[in-house]
């Protein structure tokens, strides 16, 4: 199978899964108890007001017919208007986005980082202090909640050496041209190094913070997986052609130990994007995760809906990619 | 491809570092486990002053006197971990409980009847399990509401799934074993078959489970709390308390966070340690497949 | 000579302490030779082929000599025995299904090899000197962009060949390069390792189990039997007129295509634990021959009509 059919057959068999989310998603927020109208206007509206309202939002048609227009909608990527701010959701979901994107991909890149790096090393050194300081680390970081983590760093770092800030994603005294909302990319592209070395510190706790709680996983997989390569006749094998050291760990044993690796990572993804929601609510970052905690303490449904969807799309997506991803890496998937 | 448990996570973590069979790590867990569950019961008997009243200046640093420190409001921080550890256990009971109660029932019958039914079911399952749990829980609670109730089944949808699994495959491998195909050629009852013939044999795999998900109970309890969809003020709570500390992050206020942390930090490690002993004393050889 | 061992011992460490799979042989190869070592697994010839290498685990115990030209092997470092590694003497190993990486393509396993002993070395000279030593094992140069699943095992391990001679070493160790393939291809793969090592003018150390295999190939051969190496004769006398009565066993217990001798032969017992081996000669508990000073005393090693064996029943007077 060329890797073009791959991609096509992978992106097919997402879709009755996004089907059944969007069914759910629907169910759990229009037919669970609870009145949409009422949580919005409060329950001393007058009846008129209430009724109203429920036509506006056409929560008088029939529920299948609901269903439809929901589904319909969604599919034009219509999310409906936010009843706090009157803005469209998918807008605001919009602006927003890039702060969790670029939040997301700084984390992952630390947590594959020290999983990679340390996972290597503490394989080629089995048994010895820096592999069982592997195993130590990450059986506390795993049991540490992220935000009372992030809370730690902040204290540490933010308040006792004042070395980071505390929150949000650019220091106001700061001007930068927002193209891609990427800020790092944004100040890289504009050769503003004020801004990328201010955006680059907003960006350090928060990063490392939730970098560091799946950073456990991977280096785990990666050390076990390594310690299993090195094993492996292959690495024998390249022993004997004279390679380096460096090269037969990691060009071998740690390519190789990522094959399995990659087959999880969609799976870690969910979990990081779980752990981003927590993130951003604690070092203010404005991203998706905040904004659904933000809308849900105005009951704002529309939007809450919205942002639910969009992370349950977000984590099919990723995970289609991570498929790719793992073809690409592992040439066996694709034959 | 399943997703882990934070207690099987961690168990593995463990017996990387420990080896496996080590039973005095279970019976650590267990201590644990005692020390925090004589805590809740007894919160009233072993904490120094009332939770939700001000006993002291707020902020105060710890001193002889409030061995914690204090919050905002000048309560006794100690008092409030202590009392914490009500809401949470609870909870997380709660939860897994109807966790438990939902899921193993439909997994029995939906593997047990097979069909549309069941693949309907599954679908359903897989699309829940296949969501960000919290991010799950969070919604299911913001349509709720506040409550004891209301979080501990927020926080039960995002299991049902796991029990649901579990127990359906069991059940579809179980049901075409040979006495059972014997005890349907003597003439018994479907309801029979599965009371007498597979429910004994799934027990095990949803002891192991409920032990390994009140862990993820209280990480999730905590998380909502955390964002503010937790129980209602002032009752004390973890992770309320630590968004609440929070507040005060730039007064220095560090006791106010550090202590609800380990709390959540030390009864996941308990919980963790005694479900992975006794996932090792019930499924010896779950360590194989691993 | 190319390659000598003297009084060489490799043990290795495990938990219940070293294990002697390698305990005080002589050997040698002259240029342009094949030697066969053969025996039952475990005897430690694998542990031999890798030791000549040093490519055992870094706990692992060496003593003696081992020269390769004039290069003394045992006291090297880490990073001088590498630079001999796949430069002067390169290994084929049994499995060319595990041994070679799945996830890279063939050229890349051939260019990171000249890359490493060869750092000046230009894509293009890499590249041709892949397909030139590709070509003369018999596969065809543009598969070399392929990966190694998408070959047969046979092809597998012509690839193996191809890469352990790209270098031209002055020896090969091949250490059971044809058990996982299939009759056809065994003969196959034989060939052509014998073809190769005379047209690239190296010597070969051919590590196998099978006695029939070496007969036709080698020039002489060393049967080892638990670490000790008790015969060493051409292969005409080894098996017209073996010494040892191991090796009679062991030819003995060879399959043939007799109708009227179908039955299926083998030694009684097992080979000794290493870790442990038994006092006096080591094949004593297994052996129909044996005096009763062969449990007490080891065996020197005697020359007999042409062959060393390392046997009471030929040193004539007990001492």
């Amino acid at each position: 199978m060329s890797l073009k059919s791959y991609i096509i057959t992978r992106i097919i068999l997402a879709l009755p899964m996004i089907l059944v989310l969007l069914i759910l998603i629907f169910f759990i927020l229009r037919i669970i108890p609870g009145d949409p109208v009422l949580a919005i206007l409060g329950g001393k509206a007058p009846v008129e007001v209430i009724e109203a309202k429920r036509h506006e939002l056409g929560l008088d048609k029939p529920i299948i017919i609901q269903f439809f227009d929901y589904l319909g909608d969604v599919a034009k990527g219509d999310l409906g208007v936010s009843t706090l701010t009157n803005r469209p959701v998918w807008n605001e979901i919009k602006d927003r986005f890039p702060a969790t994107l670029e939040l997301t991909i700084f984390a992952f890149i630390i947590a594959l980082v020290i999983g990679i790096f340390w996972g290597a090393e503490a394989a080629w050194r089995k048994d010895k202090p820096l592999d069982i300081s592997a195993r130590v680390y990450s059986i506390f970081i795993y049991a540490i909640p992220v935000f009372w983590l992030g809370l730690m760093l902040q204290l540490l770092f933010g308040i006792y050496l004042r070395w980071l800030p505390v929150g949000g994603r650019l220091s106001p005294r700061v001007s930068l041209d927002i193209k891609t909302g990427l800020l790092l990319l944004d100040s890289l592209i504009t050769w503003n190094w004020e801004a990328f070395w201010d955006v680059l510190k907003h960006l350090l706790l928060p990063g490392i913070t939730l970098g560091l709680v799946i950073s456990s996983i991977f280096l785990r997989m990666v050390r076990n997986n390594t310690v299993l390569m090195l094993s492996k006749d292959f690495v024998k094998a390249a022993k004997a052609r004279g390679l380096k050291p460096r090269v037969i760990l990691y060009g071998h044993a740690v390519r190789n130990a990522f094959v399995p690796i990659f087959t999880i990572m969609g799976m870690q993804f969910a979990l990081l994007l779980a752990g981003a929601v927590l993130t951003e609510t604690t070092f203010s970052w404005p991203g998706i995760g905040s904004y659904l905690v933000l809308k849900i303490k105005y009951r704002d449904f529309p939007a809450i809906q919205g942002a639910i969807i969009f992370f349950a799309l977000f984590v099919v997506i990723i995970s289609i990619i991570i498929d790719i991803v793992n073809a690409l890496v592992d040439p066996r998937v694709r034959y | 491809m399943r997703k882990k448990f934070i207690s099987e996570r961690l168990g593995e973590f463990i017996s990387d570092l420990f080896g496996t069979g080590t039973g005095w790590l279970t019976f650590v867990g267990a201590l644990i486990l005692i020390f925090y569950i004589i805590l809740a019961v007894f919160s009233p008997q072993i904490a120094p002053y009332n939770p939700t009243e001000r006993v002291g200046r707020s902020l105060t640093a710890p001193n002889d006197q409030f061995i914690f420190g204090t919050d905002n409001l000048g309560r006794d921080v100690l008092s409030r971990v202590i009392y914490g550890a009500r809401i949470a256990l609870m909870i997380a009971f709660i939860a897994v409980a109807i966790a438990a109660g939902v899921g193993v029932p439909l997994g029995l019958i939906s593997g047990f009847i097979g069909g549309p039914f069941d693949r309907v079911l599954t679908l359903i399952m897989d699309a829940i399990y296949s969501f960000p749990g919290l991010i799950l829980a969070i919604a299911i609670a913001a349509v709720l509401g506040p409550g004891v109730i209301n979080i501990a089944v927020s926080i039960a949808v995002v299991y049902t799934p796991t029990y649901f699994r579990v127990i359906r495959n069991q059940v579809a491998s179980v049901k075409s074993e040979l006495y059972v195909e014997a005890a349907r050629a003597l003439g018994a009852k479907n309801y029979e078959i599965l009371m007498k013939y597979i429910f004994p044999n799934v027990l095990p795999s949803i002891v192991v489970v409920l032990s390994m998900n009140l862990a993820d109970a209280i990480m999730t309890e905590a998380g909502l709390s955390f964002l503010g969809l937790g129980i209602a003020p002032p009752t004390p709570d973890w992770g309320f308390d630590l968004s609440n500390g929070q507040r005060f992050v730039l007064s220095k206020a560090w006791w106010g966070l550090l202590y609800p942390g380990i709390a959540i930090i030390t009864v996941v490690l308990g919980f963790s340690m005694f479900s992975e002993g006794l996932n090792e004393l019930i499924n010896p050889t779950i360590r194989e497949r691993r | 000579m190319i390659f000598e061992a003297k009084d060489l011992r490799i043990y290795y460490k495990t938990k219940k302490g070293y294990v002697k799979a390698v305990d005080n042989i002589n050997f040698s190869v002259e240029k342009g030779q094949t030697v066969g070592l053969v025996g039952e697994s475990g005897c430690g010839k694998s542990t031999f082929g890798q030791g000549i290498l040093k490519i055992l685990p870094p706990t692992t115990y060496y003593s003696g000599n081992m020269r390769i030209e004039d290069i003394e092997l045992v006291g090297l470092n880490e990073n001088e025995i590498r630079k001999i590694r796949g430069k002067k003497i390169g290994m084929i190993f049994q499995d060319p299904m595990t041994s070679l990486n799945p996830v890279m393509k063939i050229e890349k396993l051939f260019f990171e090899t000249l890359k490493t002993h060869e750092p000046d070395i230009t894509e293009e000279e890499a590249r041709e000197r892949t397909a030139k030593v590709l070509e003369k094992v018999g596969i065809e140069p543009k598969r070399m962009s392929e990966y190694s699943f998408q070959f047969s095992g046979g092809m597998r391990q012509r690839v193996m060949i191809a890469l352990a001679l790209v270098l031209n070493p002055i020896l090969v160790i091949a250490d059971e390069p044809t058990t996982s393939l299939d009759v056809i291809v065994q003969a196959q793969i034989m060939k052509l390792l014998n073809e190769l090592r005379k047209e690239y003018d190296m010597s070969m150390i051919l590590i196998t189990h099978d006695l029939g295999v070496v007969a036709e190939m080698a020039d002489k051969i060393c049967v080892m039997y638990a670490g000790h190496i008790v015969e060493e004769a051409s292969s005409e006398n080894l098996y017209y007129n073996p010494k040892h009565p191991y090796t009679k066993l062991l030819l003995k217990s060879i399959p043939n295509t007799d109708i009227n001798d179908l039955e299926l032969k083998y030694i009684p017992g097992f080979p000794p634990d290493l870790s442990n081996p038994p006092v006096g000669c080591r094949f004593s508990p297994r052996c129909p021959f044996k005096k009763e000073i062969c449990e007490v005393k080891e065996p020197p090693i005697v020359e007999v009509e042409g062959s060393k064996v390392k046997c009471w029943l030929y040193s004539g007077v007990e001492k």
